[in-house]
């Protein structure tokens, strides 16, 4: 008995000894670890010293590059000179960043969704398309204040022959790549290791991989360089582009084009050069999509899909403009996060959609930081229209009357203010109130007048003859009663809403609408089915107007064209042509308006309204301001203030 | 028992077969289509663009992802030129004769037909009457003539394929300049007409198909087909997304997903036990129903909700400033010892394992209670509590033991549910799991996403449910399969 609890006391006391030392070894090990990381940090530190020359010069270091602070470098004389020529279109871009401005360390942003890859070309979403604008230069971009210039990027200087149907660019000679985002150790990747500058034949390797049909993802850009007759590289540094017939259409597109690395996609994963018989399929799915590559103002690090996308602060970026040194986005996918991380200092700045606009600032509490002065507020517009489009191949909306009664029916502004929570203007024709001058801002908007819908339906002939409740006209016989479609966009809420309530007041007039929601996929496909009736849509738009694809008759035609409404009115057809072949800035002011006046008059769409967006950020954050032009979350004039660091 | 194990295993087989097809017939059939995306969207916005000069690039696209080919049954050797002649005259078809929707549907046709439409092509541009069809024709054939590059989507080229690939890339260039327009002078016409007939001698028995070449086209030249055949080379595809194998994707997304519901499985089974056992023996007493009605209301309490409740309670920033906002890990984990990482994870996973476990929880411990409840009425029960054991011996050693049979089995079917993820879960707390990716994969018609995800699924329900089948044996020796 004595020895059976022995046996157990030792036992139970080998145990313990057991469990001490397993504790021991592993907080030995924890600290060991700890310090191996820490001792790694300080050597990355080092390498960044040196790098950033903050030790004696060493002859420049990085291959005789210059290093550019966050104000950028002296700009080279040839670039001086450049721009004194009065043949070149280009002008010098604004100033970024203030001179107060010091370099902050991380800023913190968000995605709503993962970017599907990186390769500029083949990919085209909003998201990919901000990346690329810190990621890499462009030939030209537009000026950051002033959306009738362009300005110089990686040239600085453009000039178009006195046809217009020749562009010469000249580019910066001081231009480098940035290292590729793989991983050197291994020694897998030597092959694309050194320095690289950009030239003008990675300029022409774009064009390359733009005309190549086997790019899919390029196709949309594609379609505007139709009219190219040639481009090619005179020397290193100069690009020259010829078409065959002048359009300004052209020269909006350039704002589009920036080089592509051929010494990087080119390549096979071992370094090989892919035959050229099959590269544009392999450009198109490149083994290095999944990373990006450019020579702008901030280096791709790595992309954690669903986690983060993390950007450094490239320091042989020429311009400046970068006062972060490091960018990270981090993927929220439900929107709610947006607000939270806000709150909890998470993130540096936001938008809000606006649900969470509504229940964080018009009906949260008083002390959150959205009103107590933690985080602060401020605006912009896009650049993009909401609309309700009315299918003119339908028997109801053929007839201009009929179009001006439904939108006098709509009640835009209750939808803008209660709906859409104030976050808007309407707008009178088809392009956002950002496009002044070319938006006609004379134009009274239609107001919501129920009586004046009726009369202009009583005129239109529709009547209720056989006293259902919903008027009808004999068309080709037939009695045809007025009931159609709308279909909105499903995942949002706020057109199912605006769908009933526009439903309601239709109904007050004898006119019967059934709400159909649909996801993207299927909305679009009935969209280039023309089998709607009438839909919710909105549209993008660029600084400079084009309306040739939304709105010429001949687009009315073509099989998923945009012209879904089947606009067909010859005077407009006109105007646009003469639009797209103007290069004055006053005419084209002209002309756009003069087509603005006569969407106005037509309605083949009810014009609804352009979106304001409200963003908010932590006060640390100086001088945010958003660019007229593409301002999505542009950081590039912020800095952290001092303190925070 | 092996033979019995073999003989399931080798019944799984046809049922996987039967069970994908069946997934492959419905997403095929689904409405929407993959390439929809190509044309680019976003925020409930568009960009404009010409819509008609992407064509070749999305024939490249479904040919890539054999999109071209009919689903199941192929029967397009059989091809009338009067059924091309009435795709072309349909796809240009002027003003209010046709609806777009006809004119997109005859055009798709044309591509998706390929080069079986090459025969009749060749007669149409030869003889057809219409002067317009002859041009479409040729621009038809100018399209479908062309031959598919070796390795063109994918993989390296010998220095031979090099060569090849060149040769077939010339001839590709000769075949797209054999076309005329509408309004072409009758000289042109003619030298491409002739330029058509040559080829189409030269290269006729192409098309020249015995009944066997038939029945293969019938049943091989499909997308099902196509698929299978890459499946049993444990090739999934690419994702036609962003062009990476989804096979790779998913594996990256298993991480998060196993740790999840592993952990919140076992979870779920430490509690429930207990507790179920706890209210066996407290049978309709007042305890026991009050933790009845609580974990029925736990139950029916959506799990979006709970969690959005948390996460605003318990996270930074709010009241109860303890637990991290979102995420699985911290955004920069490389500064962390492993046990700091453990700690950081663990942290990040606390929330949505209560959201993934509570529901179970309610589940499971009232399966346990109603085994237990199911064997303290027996005899042996009886016998045990006669011999004079102690209660507790008798409910834990005696009556647990068989009691807790019914929710061990149970163990196997949650097998699938390992993998699946949860959609509502991973995306409150920002987790970027499996359930994110399959509905996100949906959304974009990602066929071959969605298929990887729905067979592994697949075979963890038949590997779940053998498993179960055998643990009934293992506990139970009454039952035997032999």
């Amino acid at each position: 008995m004595t020895q059976g609890l022995l046996k157990s006391i030792a036992s139970i006391v080998l145990l313990a000894v057991l469990l001490v030392v397993t504790a021991l070894n592993v907080w030995q090990t924890n600290r060991t670890e700890a310090k191996q990381i820490e001792l790694l940090q300080r050597l990355d530190d080092l390498e960044k010293q040196l790098a950033s020359g903050n030790f004696a010069s060493n002859g420049g270091g990085g291959g005789g590059a210059p290093v550019g602070g966050i104000h950028g470098v002296a700009e080279p004389d040839y670039v001086t000179q450049g721009y004194k020529d009065p043949n070149n279109m280009l002008v010098r871009d604004a100033n970024w960043l203030p001179r107060e401005a010091t370099l902050g360390d991380t800023l913190n942003l968000k995605f709503g969704s993962d970017p599907k890859g990186f390769n500029y070309l083949a990919e085209n979403g909003a998201d990919v398309q901000e990346i690329r604008a810190y990621n890499t230069m462009h030939l030209i971009k537009y000026h950051r204040e002033d959306p009738s210039k362009k300005a110089g990027d990686l040239a600085y200087s453009l000039v178009v022959s006195e046809d217009k149907k020749t562009f010469t660019f000249k580019l910066r000679e001081d231009v480098w790549w940035h290292e590729p985002a793989v991983d050197f150790s291994t020694g897998e990747y030597d092959w694309l290791k050194g320095d690289h500058k950009v030239t003008a034949h990675d300029v022409i390797f774009m064009l390359d991989m733009l005309m190549n049909p086997q790019v899919a993802g390029a196709a949309p850009l594609r379609s505007y360089f139709e009219a190219m007759e040639s481009y090619k590289a005179l020397d290193d540094y100069t690009v020259e582009i010829k078409w065959t017939e002048a359009k300004y259409t052209q020269l909006m597109i350039m704002l589009d084009v920036y080089p592509v690395p051929e010494f990087l996609y080119a390549f096979d994963q071992e370094g090989n050069r892919y035959d050229d018989s099959v590269l544009g399929q392999r450009f198109q799915d490149h083994w290095y999509n999944p990373r990006a590559i450019g020579c702008g103002p901030y280096r791709f690090v790595a992309f954690e899909p669903g986690v983060k996308i993390e950007l450094e602060r490239d320091e042989r970026y020429p311009y400046g403009g970068n006062a972060h040194q490091r960018i990270i986005y981090r993927i929220l996918k439900d929107q709610n996060a947006w607000a939270r991380l806000l709150r909890t200092g998470e993130l540096h700045l936001s938008q809000l959609q606006p649900g969470q606009y509504r229940s964080e600032v018009i009906e949260g509490p008083d002390d959150s930081p959205f009103k107590d002065g933690t985080l602060e507020e401020g605006e912009f517009w896009t650049h993009s229209y909401f609309y309700v489009g009315w299918n003119a191949d339908k028997p109801w909306f053929g007839d201009k009357k009929v179009r001006w009664a439904m939108s006098h029916a709509f009640n835009a502004e209750l939808l803008l203010d209660d709906v859409f929570m104030g976050l808007g203007e309407r707008v009178t024709g088809p392009m956002p109130t950002v496009n002044a001058p070319y938006y006609d801002t004379s134009l009274p908007p239609i107001p919501f007048d129920l009586d004046r819908a009726a009369e202009l339906l009583d005129q239109a002939g529709w009547t209720d003859t056989n006293g259902n409740g919903i008027r009808d006209k004999e068309i080709d016989g037939a009695t045809v009663e007025f009931e159609f479609d709308l279909t909105v966009y499903g995942s949002s809420d706020e057109y199912k809403t605006l769908g009933n309530i526009y439903k309601e007041d239709l109904a007050k007039i004898g006119v019967t609408m059934n709400v159909r929601p649909m996801e993207w996929s299927n909305l679009l496909k009935r969209v280039d089915d023309r089998e709607f009736d009438a839909v919710t849509l909105a549209w993008v738009s660029s600084p400079d107007v084009d309306f040739y694809q939304i709105w010429h008759s001949s687009q009315a035609d073509i099989p998923k064209g945009s012209n879904r409404v089947g606009f067909r009115n010859k005077k407009a057809d006109e105007v646009i042509e003469a639009l797209q072949r103007e290069f004055d800035y006053d005419e084209r002011v002209r002309l756009a308006n003069e087509f603005h006046r006569i969407a106005y008059d037509e309605q083949p769409y009810t014009f609804f309204y352009t979106r304001k967006r409200k963003v908010y950020w932590q006060n640390e954050l100086q001088n945010v301001t958003f660019a007229k032009v593409r301002p999505y979350m542009n950081p590039r004039p912020w800095f952290l203030a001092d303190s925070a660091q | 028992m092996a033979g019995y194990i073999i003989k399931r295993i080798l019944l799984m087989i046809p049922t996987f077969f039967a069970i994908s097809l069946i997934i492959f017939i419905v997403l095929n059939f689904a409405p929407g289509n993959p390439g929809a995306d190509i044309v680019g969207a976003g925020d409930g916005g568009q960009s404009a663009q010409l819509a008609g000069q992407q064509q070749e690039s999305y024939r490249i696209f479904k040919e890539q992802f054999n999109l071209d080919k009919p689903v199941l049954l192929n029967t397009r050797f059989g091809l009338e030129t009067d059924e091309v002649r009435e795709a072309i005259t349909t796809a240009v078809a002027k003003g209010d004769e046709v609806s777009a929707k006809q004119k997109i549907r005859a055009q798709e046709r044309l591509v998706d037909w390929g080069s079986y439409a090459i025969p009749a092509l060749i007669e149409l541009v030869k003889s057809d009457p219409d002067k317009q069809v002859r041009a479409v024709a040729s621009q038809s054939l100018a399209a479908s003539a062309q031959r598919r590059l070796i390795k063109q989507y994918g993989g390296k080229l010998t220095p031979e394929e090099r060569i090849e690939n060149q040769e077939i890339s010339q001839e590709n260039e000769t075949v797209r300049g054999w076309v005329f327009g509408p309004d072409a002078e009758p000289a042109r016409e003619a030298e491409v007409q002739q330029a058509w007939s040559s080829w189409f001698q030269e290269n006729a028995e192409r098309w020249n198909w015995s009944a066997t070449d038939k029945v293969g086209i019938l049943l091989f030249d499909t997308r099902f087909a196509k698929y299978w055949g890459n499946l049993v080379r444990l090739d999934f595809g690419l994702s036609h997304v962003d062009k990476r194998p989804v096979l790779g994707k998913v594996i990256s997304k298993l991480k998060y997903s196993i740790t999840l519901s592993f952990t919140s499985v076992i979870l779920i089974y430490l509690l429930s036990v207990p507790l179920g056992i706890w209210s066996a023996v407290n049978q309709n007493t007042l305890p026991d129903r009050v933790l009845t009605v609580v974990l029925f209301m736990l139950y029916s309490l959506p799990s979006f909700f709970v969690g959005v409740v948390l996460l605003n309670f318990l996270t930074r920033g709010t009241p109860f400033d303890v637990l991290p906002t979102t995420g699985f890990e911290s955004i920069d984990v490389s500064q962390m010892t492993t046990l700091s990482y453990l700690w950081d994870v663990l942290r990040h996973i606390f929330l949505p394992i209560i959201c993934l476990s509570y529901a179970g929880l309610a589940v499971l411990s009232r399966y346990a209670r109603t085994g237990l409840l199911d064997v303290i009425r027996s005899d042996y029960i009886r016998t045990a509590r006669a011999k004079g054991l102690p209660e507790w011996v008798v409910i834990i050693k005696h009556a647990a033991r068989n009691g807790m049979i019914p929710i061990l089995t149970l163990l196997a079917t949650l097998l699938p549910t390992l993998i699946g993820g949860s959609v509502v879960v991973e995306v409150v707390f920002g987790i970027p799991g499996m359930g994110n990716y399959v509905f996100e994969s949906i959304g974009v018609r990602d066929y071959n996403a969605v298929m990887v995800v729905l067979l592994m699924s697949t075979v963890l329900t038949l590997v779940g449910m053998l498993l179960s089948d055998l643990s009934y044996a293992l506990v139970d020796p009454r039952i035997t399969f032999d």
